[in-house]
């Protein structure tokens, strides 16, 4: 397979922030989880699953197993034997706690029933197959984790993303699902929303014209060659790291798994 | 008019420097031992003059100036032995101290030293400050502005001084007052914690940071630490129950406990309607007309005459082109008629730039606008109810004449009539914030007409909301009222207004001076504010910007930087990344510093220089404490000529950058100084440079008050200010404009 700059979601969210969260944004921490990955250290922070993400991998593999047998919506354990299956048992008391509340919630309002899905995926599959796009002479691979897709009554696709947690919706990530899907069923219109599942909140309905995804597509071009580039230089120049990714300490550090490596770590002192 | 301080018809310009003729002086020095620092210098030598009667005392560097009404006896040393005891008793902070004071039998004094010593006299004068609008309890009052000025003619030094107006818009009650009468009484902390207050004793501005109990359970402990005599009294009068507040003056983090009567809330766009008056009314009132404006200054002149008279000091005519013709500066030719370069090698004048942008295009694309079929993509958020599209279709036309496809791909429209300003705020933050999920190039808002008013109020307009949200997403933005557009004819004059700007604050370069700069290779903003973010003590942050221009005045790109600093010094490290040697070694750069250049920031600059065998010139440029000059014409006073300059010294300058039209107000020069520690140029040549750097701002046919490298900096400071890093620290898009 021919290697080609890639891009995704998340990368786009490494370089600019979500909206509103810019006080939380550090370039040192993309740098870290991008360019320094393979390292040891940073190898084993990487592969320490937070607890929001074990919970939000457990949720969509929660979800995944009611739809694989769809009877146990029906049956009164139904939530029991998916955390069986789940293995609940052996997690941490917050996790099993909270992954409980996810299938019981979903057991009482499965959004799903009744769809006609066409994609829901376990969440655990790895990376997804990529998107070749095409933006004049430069091609680019897109990777797209698109949590499930039905379709609605009146035949246009939905892309549905579950969250977990309290972190808000980020509508981006809905239009980077959205381009993909362009791709993906080049015939089909579609639409996208997110659903969270602890705490029931669902967003609106969430579409873009062609002239957006086409504005969308070109951004994320452009992170792609700024990753290429920053990836080059950091090979060229480890010691130039910090200048590279620039660190934001303060605020920021409060949610980082790098915090024990990183030199620039600070507590923030409250007034 | 007959106008006092400019009696001959003979001169064209004037100014609001007023030199000093030293006759004869009560005059005396002393030390402290220890030596005090220049902050303690200062609070004390205010407290001595508030204890000696009939006199005035200055620090300068380490000494202790004391300068005595003619017709009395100079203070004996145990006099001031005894005063000095006093404020130790009372002020808190010089308990401790054992001092012992000698007096200094043989001292020199020095122009600044005359000149400092007036002041303290004019802060001892009263002065008559009519009151020119009232209403509820709020006065807008004219008052004198004074500050030391010394003059190096080229045969003589001279004391001087600035005597200036400003309009002050005050309440006149106490923040007691403003706190009984609040509809939110019983919440005190919702309204008062943030808000911004005058210390009534000496007119400091502050803010309330805290509330922290009642007058009731503190009093004695405040009573026995209270100095001036107005928080005494406040302290004593203030009933049990009412609150006593934290206040914070600037930077300073420490606390100061203060009984509300003692203060009185600043009136600003934010409290103005809580305190029952129009702020627009207010910014009215505030504006003076020549005539008022020299006036009142001829009044308040008469007064500092007579006052530093006592003191045996004569106050003289203002300095004016007649008695220093040497002095007064004039750009040599019409600013308008300086050419400026386009794409294609078109130049045309200054006047003319719209012609330059058919004719030639722009002088330079960004690179993301090399291909000429990149389309700026382009979103339109509209908050009132005029019809855009038409202007919108005329816009996309004038873009694509002077060579830039654009489309709109966001269309938003909002109505915010029915919303209270709180509903409203928070429907354009979220407005703005889906705006800018989507990758556009520029937001266009259209705004209502209200909001032109709102705009001096800070946080309160629209415009500075959109501006704000936007900046710290990097994203450009160009606002346009509803007003302008209710006229379609007015369309293609608004387009010739804001089209330069989009295109610029979209990276590209619209034009440049077509003859390059003489004074230096490159042009530096350099503005270094310090922040205490993590609020460690000793610590804090240094942030940095600078934006890089070249000879012909183009904008190559800012870098922001910052750093943890110990006090006052920079470490070198960063003044490494924001000037490199690979770029700047061995060329001439001239560097504005917005502001002055504080602690060793002028000795490192000059160290880096020569390290990477570069000349600095090393340019302040100040804002604020700049006195006015005025033009005169047939007798009556006019406003200034733009490029007019008054040279205080080879090294330093007053500049009339802008042209401001009589309704508006006077124009506000700046203070240009070349510091001593780098490459050193005349002080024509930085006027000249200064000038013509006015001229590239892109973003309006009007030219801005700061020359180019620094116009702005205050944007990218805010971004920083508030904790936020853009994950570009290095760009050459001046999205800001
Ligand atoms: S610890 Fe702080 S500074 Fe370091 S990477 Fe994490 S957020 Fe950035």
């Amino acid at each position: 397979m021919v290697w080609r700059p890639y891009v995704s979601f998340n990368i786009w969210s490494q370089f600019v922030p979500p909206v509103g969260k810019e006080y939380w944004h550090c370039d040192m921490k993309r740098g870290f989880t991008r360019a320094r990955k393979k390292e040891l250290l940073v190898k084993s922070l990487l592969e320490q699953d937070t607890i929001p993400q074990q919970i939000g991998l457990l949720a969509q593999k929660g979800i995944y197993e009611f739809h694989q047998d769809i009877q146990l919506l029906c049956q009164s354990n139904g939530v029991e034997i998916v955390a069986q299956k789940l293995k609940l048992a052996q997690e941490s008391a917050e996790v099993q706690q909270r992954v409980m509340k996810i299938l019981e919630n979903y057991y009482q309002s499965p959004i799903l029933l009744g769809k006609k899905i066409i994609q829901l995926s376990r969440g655990d599959e790895g990376i997804p197959e990529p998107i070749l796009i095409q933006q004049g002479n430069y091609f680019f691979n897109l990777f797209a984790a698109i949590d499930c897709i039905f379709i609605e009554l009146n035949g246009k696709l939905h892309i549905l993303d579950f969250k977990t947690g309290k972190s808000d919706f980020d509508r981006r990530q809905a239009f980077v699902y959205l381009l993909a899907a362009t791709y993906l069923y080049p015939q089909q219109k579609a639409v996208a929303s997110f659903y969270n599942l602890e705490n029931g909140k669902q967003s609106e309905l969430i579409t873009a014209t062609d002239a957006q995804l086409k504005a969308i597509q070109e951004k994320l071009v452009q992170i792609a060659q700024e990753h290429q580039k920053e990836l080059q230089r950091y090979k060229k120049n480890p010691s130039d790291f910090a200048d590279i990714f620039p660190a934001n300490p303060g605020i920021s550090c409060r949610h980082c798994q790098f915090t024990s490596i990183c030199q620039f770590y600070q507590f923030e002192v409250s007034a | 008019m007959t106008v006092a301080i400019a009696t001959s018809p003979t001169y064209t310009s004037f100014s609001e420097v007023f030199p000093l003729k030293i006759l004869e002086l009560n005059l005396m020095c002393f030390q402290l031992v220890p030596e005090v620092e220049k902050k303690d210098g200062n609070r004390l030598s205010y407290h001595f003059s508030q204890k000696l009667p009939e006199t005035v005392v200055i620090w300068h560097k380490s000494y202790f100036w004391v300068l005595a009404a003619h017709h009395r006896v100079l203070p004996s040393k145990e006099e001031l032995q005894e005063a000095l005891k006093i404020i130790q008793n009372e002020v808190e902070d010089f308990k401790e101290y054992l001092f012992c004071l000698q007096l200094v039998s043989h001292f020199q004094p020095t122009h600044l030293i005359y000149s400092r010593l007036a002041i303290q006299v004019l802060n001892k004068t009263k002065f008559a400050s009519p009151i020119a609008f009232s209403e509820n309890g709020i006065i807008v009052k004219r008052e004198p502005d004074f500050w030391s000025e010394t003059l190096e003619l080229t045969d003589d030094v001279k004391a001087a001084i600035t005597l200036t107006i400003c309009s002050s818009i005050m309440f006149r009650d106490t923040l007691a007052d403003f706190y009984e009468k609040h509809p939110q009484r019983q919440n005190p902390e919702q309204f008062l914690i943030g808000l911004n207050v005058q210390e009534k004793e000496r007119g400091n501005n502050a803010t309330i940071v805290n509330i922290i109990g009642n007058i009731g359970e503190h009093r004695e402990e405040l009573l026995a630490k209270a100095t001036g005599l107005t928080s005494k009294q406040a302290l004593q009068d203030a009933p049990d129950e009412q609150p006593i507040v934290a206040i914070q003056f600037g930077k300073d983090t420490r606390h100061f406990y203060y009984a509300m009567a003692a203060l009185r809330p600043c009136v600003t766009s934010a409290t103005a309607n809580l305190l029952g008056v129009e702020y627009g009314k207010l910014l009215k009132a505030a504006k003076i007309t020549h005539q008022d404006r020299i006036q009142l200054l001829t009044s308040y002149k008469t007064t500092a005459k007579e006052a530093l008279a006592v003191y045996g000091m004569q106050l003289e005519l203002s300095i004016n082109s007649r008695d220093y013709p040497n002095i007064f500066w004039e750009h040599p030719v019409k600013l308008e008629d300086t050419r400026l370069l386009f794409g294609n090698g078109i130049t045309v004048n200054r006047t003319e730039v719209l012609k330059g942008l058919s004719k030639g295009g722009v002088y330079r694309r960004h690179v993301q606008f090399q291909d000429k079929s990149k389309v700026i993509q382009i979103a339109a958020l509209k908050l009132c109810d005029v019809t855009v599209s038409s202007f919108i279709e005329q816009l996309t036309q004038r873009l694509a004449k002077y060579g830039f496809k654009s489309e709109v791909i966001t269309k938003k429209s909002l109505s915010v009539k029915n919303l209270t300003k709180t509903e409203s705020r928070v429907a354009v933050e979220k407005a703005v914030h889906e705006l800018v999920e989507i990758p556009h190039d520029i937001v266009l808002a259209f705004l209502p007409e209200s909001d032109r008013h709102a705009d001096d109020t800070d946080e309160g307009s629209f415009y500075h909301q959109i501006y704000s949200l936007l900046l710290r997403r990097q994203i450009a933005s160009q606002i346009i009222y509803e007003d302008t557009l209710s006229n379609s004819e007015s369309y293609q004059y608004i387009l010739n207004q804001v089209i330069p700007g989009i295109i610029a604050k979209l990276g590209n370069l619209p034009f440049v001076l077509a003859e390059p700069l003489e004074a230096a290779d490159y042009f530096i903003g350099l503005d270094i504010s310090r922040i205490s973010k993590k609020r460690q003590a000793g610590t804090r942050n240094a942030c940095a910007s600078v934006r890089l221009y070249g000879r012909q005045g183009e904008f190559v790109r800012y870098r922001l930087e910052d750093d943890l600093i110990d006090g006052e010094i920079i470490p070198p490290k960063l003044l490494e990344r924001l000037l490199p040697a690979t770029e700047l070694a061995n060329k001439t750069v001239l560097i504005y510093r917005d502001g002055a250049f504080v602690g060793k920031e002028a000795d490192y600059l000059a160290h880096r220089a020569k390290a990477i065998g570069a000349k600095f010139i090393l340019v302040e440029c100040k804002k604020s404490g700049v006195p006015r000059l005025y033009n005169i014409k047939q007798k009556a006073v006019t406003a200034p000529s733009q490029g007019l300059a008054l040279c205080l010294s080879s090294c330093e300058a007053i500049l009339v950058t802008t042209k401001v039209p009589d309704t508006i107000g006077l124009a506000r020069p700046i203070r240009l100084t070349v510091r001593e520690q780098g490459h050193q140029v005349s002080i024509e040549s930085v006027l000249e440079t200064t000038l013509k750097l006015t001229l590239l701002h892109h973003g309006a046919l009007k030219e801005p008050r700061l020359p180019m490298p620094l116009y702005g900096s205050d944007r990218m400071a805010y971004l920083r200010l508030q904790g936020i890093r853009p994950s570009v620290m290095e760009g050459d898009r001046q999205f800001w404009l």
